[in-house]
Parts: C-alpha cells; sequence; structure tokens
C-alpha cells in the first residue's frame, strides 16, 4: 500500500508539473500570441479562460453523474469520494465562470450582468450543485449521505440540457447580448490559443481531482479510524 | 391494467387522501399560502391592470411554486415524525408503487390549490382568464413541480434543516417548468410579449422525464 | 458592430477577470493540498492509536 501510495503521489507530482508548464503556455498566447478583437478590444482575450473553465465544469458535472450511477451500482465509496471531490471542483470553476462573464461582459455591454442564455443556464446550474454540497453537509450519515448525494447527481444532471432548452427558448423573446459570437473568420491563432488553454484546463482538473480525491480518502480513513479507536478503547487524542 | 402494482398506488393514494380529507391540514396550509403570495405582491409590486398582461403569470407561478413547496414539505416530514413511515417500508410495497402514490396525492391536493388561486387570481386583479388551457398549463407544471418534490422531500426529512432543504433542492431543477409554466400562461391570457414556443411540449417532456426518474430513484432515497 | 478604437482600453477587466481567475484557482489548491498534508499527518497518527491498542490494519 506504500508501495502503490508512493507511485501515486509520483503521477500527481509528474501530472501537476505538467500542468503548470502548460497552464503558463496558455497563460503566454493568451497575453502574446492570440490576436486582439477589433470589435472588443483586448478584454476578448478573458475568452481564452472563460470558456474553457465553462467546458470544465460540465464535464466536473458530468464525472459527477457517472461517480453517483458507479456508486448505486457498486457502493464502493471511492466513487462517492470522486464525487465529493468533482462536485466541489465544479461548483469553484462555475463560480468563476460566472464572476469572469460578468466582468468580460461590463466592457462589451455596459451591465454587469445580463439574463442571456448561457449566463443564466451556468448561474442555474450553480445552484443545483451548491445545493448539492449543502446536502451532503447537512446529511450527517455517511451512507445515507452517498446515497442521497448519488441521487442528487443524477436527476441534477438530466436536468442540464433541460434547463439550457428551456432557457435558450425564454432568451429568444428577448434576444439580449450573445456571449460568444461566432466571428466569421477567426484567425488560427485563435484557435491555437483556444485550444491550448482547454488542455491547460482538463490537465488541471484531472490533476485537482486527484488530489482532492486524496483528501477525501484520507478522511474517511481517519473517521473510520476514530470510530475504531472510539469503539475499542478510547482516543487518546 | 390494474395489477398488484396498480392496487397498490391505488391503496396508498386512498389512505392519503382519505387523511387529507379529514384534516384537511394540507390544503389548507396552501390555500392560505398561495392567497397571501397573491396579496403580497400587490403590495410590492403595485398591480396595475396595464402590467398585470406582462407580469400576471408571473405573479400567479410564484404564488403556485411557494405554495406547492409547503404541501411538499408535509408529505414525508408527517409520516416521520409519527413514525407511520416505517410502517410503510415494513409492508411489501414496491417502491416505485409508493413514489407514484405520494406523488399523485400531492398532485390532487396541488390542483384543488391550483384552481382556487387562479379563480382569485382571476378576481382580485380583474384578468380575464380562459380556465381551460391555464389549467391545462397549471397540471402539467404541477405534475413536473410534484414529481421532483416528492422525491427531494422524502430526501429532505432526513436532514437536519428540512423546510430550508426542500427549496434550496427543488426551485433550481424546477426552472424549466417555471419558465414554461409562466410563458404558456403569458400565451394563453394573450400576452403580446410571450411567444409562442413549444412549451407544452417542454412541460410534457420534464413531467415524463422526472416522473420515471423520481419512480426509479425512489428506492435509492428510502433504503433504511 | 463598430471597431473599437483603443484596444487597450478595457486592459482593466481583462486584469480583473484574470488575477481574480489566478487567485482563485491558487488558494483553492493551497488549500486543498495543505488540508491534504494535515489530514495524512492526522491519519499517521491515528494508524499509531490504533496500532497501540492492537488494531489491525483494515483495508
Amino acid at each position: 500500500m506504500i508501495a502503490s501510495a508512493g507511485r501515486n503521489a509520483s503521477l500527481s507530482a509528474k501530472l501537476g508539473w505538467a500542468t503548470l508548464a502548460i497552464t503558463v503556455v496558455a497563460l503566454l498566447m493568451a497575453i502574446f500570441y492570440a490576436p486582439t478583437d477589433r470589435v472588443q478590444g483586448i478584454a476578448q482575450r478573458i475568452y481564452y479562460f472563460h470558456v474553457p473553465m465553462a467546458i470544465v465544469a460540465y464535464l466536473s458535472f458530468f464525472v459527477v453523474l457517472v461517480a453517483s450511477v458507479m456508486y448505486l451500482w457498486t457502493r464502493d465509496m471511492k466513487w462517492d469520494r470522486r464525487a465529493r471531490a468533482s462536485v466541489e471542483l465544479g461548483v469553484v470553476f462555475t463560480t468563476l465562470v460566472l464572476i469572469t462573464g460578468s466582468i468580460w461582459g461590463k466592457p462589451i455591454w455596459n451591465t454587469w450582468w445580463t439574463w442571456d442564455a448561457r449566463l443564466t443556464s451556468t448561474l442555474v446550474l450553480w445552484f443545483i450543485y451548491v445545493a448539492y454540497i449543502m446536502l451532503r453537509s447537512y446529511t450527517p450519515d455517511v451512507e445515507r449521505g452517498a446515497r442521497f448525494g448519488a441521487v442528487l447527481g443524477i436527476i441534477g444532471f438530466i436536468d442540464v440540457p433541460i434547463v439550457h432548452f428551456s432557457v435558450t427558448w425564454w432568451r429568444t423573446l428577448h434576444p439580449g447580448p450573445v456571449v460568444l459570437q461566432a466571428s466569421p473568420a477567426a484567425p488560427p491563432q485563435t484557435t491555437e490559443t483556444f485550444l491550448v488553454a482547454m488542455l491547460a484546463a482538463v490537465l488541471f482538473y484531472i490533476w485537482l481531482m486527484r488530489v482532492r480525491t486524496g483528501l477525501e480518502e484520507a478522511r474517511d480513513e481517519n473517521r473510520e479510524l476514530e470510530q475504531e479507536l472510539a469503539l475499542r478503547g478510547g482516543l487518546y487524542a | 391494467m390494474m395489477g398488484s402494482f396498480g392496487r397498490q398506488i391505488m391503496a396508498v393514494l386512498a389512505r392519503d387522501l382519505l387523511l387529507e380529507w379529514r384534516t384537511k391540514d394540507a390544503l389548507t396550509a396552501m390555500l392560505v399560502f398561495a392567497l397571501l403570495v397573491l396579496v403580497t405582491f400587490d403590495f410590492a409590486l403595485d398591480l396595475r391592470p396595464e402590467i398585470m398582461s406582462a407580469v400576471g403569470p408571473g405573479v400567479l407561478w410564484v404564488a403556485v411554486v411557494f405554495a406547492s413547496t409547503i404541501g411538499l414539505g408535509r408529505t414525508f416530514a408527517v409520516e416521520r415524525d409519527s413514525g407511520t413511515l416505517d410502517g410503510l417500508l415494513l409492508a411489501p410495497l414496491d417502491r416505485s408503487a409508493l413514489f407514484l402514490a405520494k406523488l399523485a396525492g400531492n398532485l390532487i391536493v396541488m390542483a384543488i390549490m391550483e384552481i382556487v388561486t387562479l379563480v382569485a387570481f382571476a378576481v382580485l386583479f380583474n384578468v380575464p382568464v380562459d380556465p381551460a388551457p391555464v389549467l391545462l398549463i397549471a397540471l402539467l407544471g404541477a405534475i413536473g413541480i410534484a414529481a421532483v418534490g416528492t422525491l427531494f422531500s422524502a430526501v429532505a426529512s432526513h436532514t437536519r434543516a428540512r423546510e430550508v432543504m426542500l427549496p434550496v433542492l427543488l426551485f433550481p431543477v424546477i426552472v424549466p417548468v417555471l419558465i414554461g409554466g409562466v410563458q404558456a400562461t403569458g400565451v394563453a391570457l394573450g400576452n403580446p410579449v410571450a411567444r409562442d414556443m413549444p412549451w407544452l411540449s417542454l412541460l410534457a417532456a420534464f413531467d415524463a422525464v422526472y416522473v420515471a426518474a423520481g419512480a426509479i430513484m425512489f428506492e435509492y432515497v428510502l433504503e433504511e | 458592430m463598430p471597431e473599437i478604437a483603443n484596444p487597450l482600453e478595457n486592459a482593466g477587466y481583462l486584469i480583473a477577470a484574470g488575477l481574480i481567475t489566478l487567485v482563485t484557482l491558487a488558494g483553492y489548491v493551497t488549500a486543498v493540498i495543505r488540508r491534504l498534508a494535515e489530514t495524512r499527518a492526522r491519519n499517521d497518527e491515528l494508524r499509531r492509536q490504533a496500532q497501540a491498542i492492537g488494531i489491525k490494519e483494515r483495508r
């Protein structure tokens, strides 16, 4: 077990450094290499981290869905740990998407918030998974918390496309500003920068998932140990 | 058609409806709260006739959703507190049947609440309402709210802050019902801004997905 | 849409968004790693206690 922990740790470390390296490259490309947008000016570069984070947020919640199904199927706690970790990462990313989206919107539409389809859907998404975190924290029993989390992880993700459609249809009534304008011909530097940024974001997610899941694993172990110790003969804490 | 599954549903449903009929607790609470919300909106928004066509459907639906939360919250709280939930779970009841029975019970009470609320809305705000389409929309919406709400009520009743957890869980998930319901009602009331999107299909699809999902997931919530 | 006169005019927003993102993510990563170290330390301590009263290691 110690040997495998060692191997895991070294893989995580390598992944971490790779992530950092690619993130630095992506950052430099976003600042210097990518072309300046004629209409939005330099603020458009927010796109290179706003959009990848949004995609990774949805990825996080999809992982929660898979982990939830797997947990209900196998009842193996490792799946619940992954769900717990991925939910938290997803909420962090979603929060940043909302904040950067708001900041990006200010110079473009002169407003800090707009109820456009994407931002609104993202806001609803945020609430669904914040509710997940609240639910887990209000459910003291471990097994029940895992079960309830799994149910919500599934129910919540099913809603994502439905919310998207309903909000998009709602927004066709008041055509507001669109966050992502499809430029007629995006120069290759834009696509290249975006892809590198996307790679950085995904690597970051994978690396952080490993670390965060490791934290849940350590916490679960502590909890079990504390229970055993309390049972067998008093805690010398 | 009325196999043992159907009979199970009817048995639980009949029991719940009988209990509710005797006390009318849930119905009264929901009705009073819905009416209160309507009146509060008048104070909050000063609902003059000229803005009613734009704002009316929203006011109606917020009242319905808030009132429904009251009723849904009671679905399992009462059972747990009085200890009858264990009895239900020990009986050889198909969990999906139990879910559908609870769903149907909630739906019936919600429907009565919606009818009365709609009448009050039309009277209080002097809004000409064509009842048939609006009630259809209200019913479709109620099915979706009740499906998600019944499932989440079971979840919330096992948590530490159950009055808070149910709305926090419910409201984000039923956003499509709220949007679809308000827009469809707007169309039915002749609101020029509300455009004809397939709102009824959206509501129906939501209902189908969440009644099925609820029936499937319910057993995982009630494992004890 | 009209072309922007001075492309650098909105630099403040880019910097704000970028800084918030960097600080938040760096802060979060640091918090997780630190918490992980603490939890693992507690883990070792608990294991020692468990061994002291003879609990066999479970997996």
